[in-house]
C-alpha cells in the first residue's frame, strides 16, 4: 500500500517538475527573443 | 492483431457512477480529456466554417476581374482573418482535440496529466477568437496586413491592432499549455509496458509536435509583444526611423512560422500512420524509422525559415544554406511516404472513408511537397514569390494535407467516440466531392502563379479570368461538400446508425480499441497491459 502511495507521489512530483521545466523553457524563449532583438 | 490484455476494461463499469455533470457546467468546469477533446473538435469545426465562409468571400470576389462584391480593404481583412482563423482556430485546435481524446486512450492513461490546465487551455480559445472576430466591427475594420503581420504595414491597423495582438497572445498561451500537457502526459502517464518505441505513431508525432510548440510559440508571442511596444510604448524594434529593422521581424516571425507548418502537418502524419496499417491489415512498415524521420523533420524545420524571405535580400551564402537545408527535408519526408507505400504493399487493403482520406493525403500532400521543393530553389523562388503558385503550394499542404488528415482521423475514431458507425455511403460521397473540388480549387492556382498573378489582390488582369473562375467554382463546391461532413458527424453523434463494436475495424492495433465504443467516461483507471502483438515494436 505504501509502495503504491510512494509511486503516486513520485509521479505527481515528476509531473510538477516537468511542468515547471517546460513552462520555464517557454518563458526563457519569450524573454530571450525580445532581449536579443533589443540588443541587436 | 490487437489483443492487448486489459484489466482496466473490466473495471470501467465500477467507475461509471462518476459520470459527467449535468448541463452547461459539465462543459465549463470539465477536466475530463474526452469532454475537452470533444469541445476542441466542435470548436475547430465551427471555426472551419467561419474561416471557410471568408474563403468563399475571397473566391466570390475573384470569380471575375474587377471589383464586384467587396471593397479592397475588406478583401484584405478577409484574407488575413481567413488565415488566422484556419491556422489557429481550425487546424491546430482540431489536432489538440484529437490529442486530448486519443493520447490517453492510446497510452493507457486515465486522463491527461494536467486536467485543470487542460480546461483552461480550451476555454481561452473561444475568448481569443471572439475578440479577434469582434475586430470586424471596429473602426478601421479587422486586421488586413496579412496573417504574417509584417511591420510597418500591420502598424497601420485601426482599433483592431491591440485586439489582434492580445488574441494572438492568448492563442499562443493556449497552445503552450496544451503542449506542456501533452509532453508531461506522454512522459509520465504511459502504461508501464509501453516503452517509448512501442508508442503508436500518432502519439509520437504529437510528442514531437508539442516540443516544436514549446520552442516556437513563445517566439511568436515575443514578436507580437514587440509590435505592441513599437506601436504604443515608443520602442523601435522594427521601425527603421528609430534605428530598428523591419526585416528582423520577418526573421523572427518565420523562425516561428516554419516550425508552425510542421506543427500543423506532423499530427496528420501520425493519423495517416494509424489509418493505413489498419486498412492494409499489416503493421506499419518501419515504425522506428518513422519516428526518426519525424524527429529529423522537426529538427530541420528550425533551420529553413529564411526560405520564406529569399526576396528581402540576403547574402548568397545565406540563400544557399536555406535552399539546401530546405531540400534536405525531402529526405525524411520521402522516408515517410515510402514507408506508407510499403505498408500497403501486398496488404489486404479495403477502402473505407478514413483510408480514402489517408490515400488522398498521400497523393495530394506529395504534390504540395513537390511544389515546396520548387519554391526552395532560390532563383526560381524569386519568380514565384508572392504569386498564386505559393497559394497553391501551401493550400495543397494544408487542405488535402492537414485537413484531410483531420477528416481521416474523424472518420477513423468517430465510432469510438460516439459508439455509432458513421454512414459509409455518405462518407464516400463526402470524400469524392472533397477530393474533386479541392483539386478544382487549388490546381489552377499553380498555373495562375506561374503566369504571374500576385496573391492578396481583389482584382486581376483579364488573362487570369478562366482559371480564377474554375478555382472559385471549386471553392464553392468544396465549401458545400463540408456541410455533408457536418451532417454525417451530427447524424453519428445522435446515435443514428449501426452500433459500433469495441474494435470498430478489423483487428486494428492499439489500446484505444480495447475499451468499449463509445469509450466510457473514465477509462484505464488501472494501467492496462500491452500484449506483444499489440505493441508497436
Amino acid at each position: 500500500m505504501n509502495q503504491i502511495r510512494d509511486n503516486e507521489l513520485q509521479q505527481k512530483r515528476r509531473i510538477r517538475n516537468h511542468t515547471i521545466v517546460f513552462a520555464g523553457i517557454a518563458l526563457l524563449v519569450y524573454i530571450g527573443f525580445i532581449t536579443l532583438s533589443g540588443l541587436r | 492483431m490487437s489483443t492487448a490484455v486489459t484489466d482496466a476494461a473490466a473495471s470501467h463499469d465500477d467507475h461509471d457512477h462518476h459520470g459527467p455533470a449535468k448541463g452547461f457546467t459539465r462543459w465549463l468546469f470539465t477536466t475530463n480529456h474526452k469532454d475537452i477533446g470533444s469541445m476542441y473538435l466542435i470548436f475547430s469545426l465551427v471555426m472551419f466554417f467561419v474561416g471557410g465562409s471568408m474563403a468563399l468571400v475571397i473566391r466570390s470576389e475573384l470569380f471575375s476581374p474587377g471589383l464586384q462584391f467587396v471593397h479592397p480593404e475588406f478583401f484584405n481583412q478577409m484574407t488575413t482573418m481567413h488565415a488566422l482563423i484556419m491556422i489557429f482556430g481550425a487546424v491546430m485546435p482540431a489536432f489538440v482535440g484529437l490529442a486530448n481524446w486519443m493520447i490517453p486512450l492510446m497510452i493507457g492513461a486515465p486522463d491527461m496529466a494536467l486536467p485543470r490546465m487542460n480546461n483552461w487551455s480550451f476555454w481561452i480559445l473561444p475568448i481569443a477568437f471572439t475578440m479577434l472576430l469582434s475586430t470586424l466591427f471596429m473602426p478601421g475594420g479587422a486586421p488586413a496586413g496579412g496573417w504574417t503581420m509584417y511591420p510597418p504595414l500591420v502598424l497601420q491597423t485601426g482599433d483592431a491592432f491591440p485586439f489582434l495582438i492580445f488574441s494572438v497572445h492568448l492563442m499562443g498561451l493556449s497552445s503552450i499549455m496544451g503542449a506542456i500537457n501533452v509532453i508531461v502526459t506522454i512522459i509520465n502517464m504511459r502504461t508501464p509496458d509501453m516503452t517509448l518505441l512501442r508508442m503508436p505513431m500518432f502519439v509520437w508525432t504529437w510528442l514531437i509536435t508539442a516540443y516544436l510548440l514549446i520552442a516556437v510559440m513563445p517566439v511568436l508571442a515575443g514578436a507580437v509583444t514587440m509590435l505592441l511596444t513599437d506601436q504604443f510604448f515608443g520602442t523601435s524594434f522594427f521601425l527603421a526611423a528609430g534605428g530598428g529593422d523591419p526585416v528582423m521581424f520577418q526573421h523572427i516571425f518565420w523562425f516561428f512560422g516554419h516550425p508552425e507548418v510542421y506543427i500543423m502537418i506532423l499530427p496528420a502524419f501520425g493519423v495517416v500512420s494509424e489509418v493505413i496499417p489498419t486498412f492494409s491489415r499489416k503493421p506499419l512498415f518501419g515504425h522506428d524509422s518513422m519516428v526518426y524521420a519525424t524527429a529529423s523533420i522537426a529538427f530541420l524545420s528550425f533551420i529553413v525559415w529564411a526560405h520564406h524571405m529569399f526576396t528581402v535580400g540576403m547574402p548568397l551564402t545565406g540563400q544557399l544554406f536555406f535552399m539546401f537545408a530546405t531540400m534536405l527535408i525531402a529526405v525524411p519526408t520521402g522516408v515517410k511516404v515510402f514507408n506508407w507505400t510499403a505498408t500497403m504493399w501486398r496488404g489486404a487493403m479495403s477502402f473505407e472513408t478514413p483510408m480514402m482520406f489517408a490515400l488522398a493525403f498521400l497523393f495530394l500532400f506529395t504534390i504540395g511537397g513537390f511544389s515546396g521543393l520548387m519554391l526552395a530553389i532560390v532563383p526560381a523562388d524569386i519568380q514565384y514569390h508572392d504569386s498564386y503558385f505559393v497559394v497553391a503550394h501551401f493550400h495543397y499542404v494544408l487542405v488535402p494535407g492537414a485537413v484531410f488528415g483531420i477528416m481521416a482521423a474523424a472518420y477513423y475514431w468517430l465510432p469510438k467516440w460516439t459508439g455509432t458507425m458513421y454512414d459509409e455511403k455518405l462518407g464516400q460521397w463526402h470524400f469524392w466531392l472533397s477530393t474533386i473540388f479541392v483539386n478544382v480549387t487549388f490546381f489552377p492556382m499553380h498555373f495562375l502563379g506561374l503566369a504571374g498573378m500576385p496573391r492578396r489582390i481583389p482584382d486581376y488582369a483579364t488573362q487570369f479570368t478562366d482559371f480564377n473562375m474554375v478555382a472559385s467554382i471549386g471553392a464553392i463546391g468544396f465549401g458545400l461538400s463540408q456541410l455533408l461532413f457536418a451532417f454525417i458527424i451530427i447524424k453519428c453523434a445522435r446515435g443514428n446508425g449501426v452500433k459500433a463494436t469495441a474494435e470498430v475495424w478489423e483487428h486494428p492495433k492499439g489500446l484505444e480499441w480495447t475499451v468499449p465504443s463509445p469509450a466510457p467516461y473514465h477509462t484505464f483507471n488501472e494501467a492496462p497491459k500491452v500484449s506483444q502483438d499489440a505493441a508497436f515494436d
